[in-house]
């Protein structure tokens, strides 16, 4: 009994110390003058489903729940928001030259055919962000189209 | 009235090409006509050096990774389609300068597969040269 109380108490002050060692998830931006929504390349129904599905990580206005900074859930958002971020960024889309763009946009219809995003372990907690299969054509069909568009630029 | 008739060849020629662009590229043909007819991707031989001995253990027939192997076969570059081929070079392009590849856990267990700076220039370039191409 004994013992586990110091296990326990060992485990707690773990956790606290944590809180103030635990690096945080990337911080988001205010201005984002290159976002793919802003610059009108997605709108209506879509920008929707993109905020909603997408945004969370792939993007630099991530909505937070009071959760993500508690370690240790935190470094588990952090790893998945960095890498995320890195792969993708529809907040710096206009970084993005025209192949890389066209390249995004295939790539975005391949994850969704093969059913990789949004990340099963971000939906279990966001059942929201699931996307039926009405969603993810009209994401398909608007993908493609953007390709077009940006292939004629 | 006679140098009229020497423009028309011009005339028609723009007309021409502002109907090509009202075209919506739609299928694989109108694709592939949005990229120039890059004969074939040539690797000249410093480029092929480091490719064979940093890229080539997982990302050829030999390749016990099949990830990797999805993801890119040098081999078969030529075998795609010129969209392809420009994705190919992009994310070639992409996962050098993110220090993606080679990978960490590869690099680690062989550490003399790391790119050194003028390698991952070199490399870097010659993918860049060839997307710009594709794109003309």
């Amino acid at each position: 009994m004994k013992v586990l109380k110091i296990i326990g108490g060992l485990l707690l002050a773990a956790l606290i110390i944590a809180q103030f060692v635990a690096p945080k998830p990337p911080a988001n931006l205010e201005e984002n003058p290159g976002d793919l929504i802003e610059n009108g390349l997605a709108d209506g129904q879509v920008a929707q489903l993109l905020k909603n599905s997408c945004y969370d990580c792939h993007s630099n206005q991530v909505n937070y729940p009071w959760y993500s900074n508690v370690a240790p859930i935190s470094l588990l958002v952090r790893h998945d928001v960095l890498e995320g971020k890195e792969e993708l960024n529809f907040s710096e889309w206009q970084d993005y030259d025209k192949r890389r763009k066209l390249r995004k946009l295939k790539e975005v219809g391949e994850v969704l055919e093969e059913d990789e995003m949004p990340l099963g372990i971000y939906t279990i907690i966001h059942q929201g962000a699931k996307l039926s299969e009405a969603d993810k054509a009209l994401l398909t069909e608007w993908s493609e189209d953007l390709m077009k568009r940006t292939m004629a630029e | 009235m006679k140098q009229f008739w020497m423009f028309s060849p011009l005339v028609f020629g723009v007309l021409f090409f502002l109907g090509q662009n009202d075209l919506p590229a739609t299928g694989q043909h109108e694709q592939e006509q949005f990229f120039s007819q890059l004969d074939s991707i040539q690797f000249p031989a410093k480029v092929k050096a480091i490719i064979d001995a940093k890229c080539y253990d997982c990302h050829s027939d030999k390749g016990e990774d099949e990830e990797a192997k999805e993801e890119l076969l040098w081999d078969n570059l030529n075998k795609l389609s010129k969209m392809d081929q420009l994705f190919s070079m992009d994310a070639i392009i992409e996962s050098i300068e993110d220090g993606e590849m080679p990978p960490e856990d590869h690099i680690k267990k062989h550490p003399k597969d790391a790119l050194s700076k003028e390698e991952a220039k070199l490399l870097i370039e010659w993918a860049d040269a060839i997307a710009s191409k594709l794109m003309e």
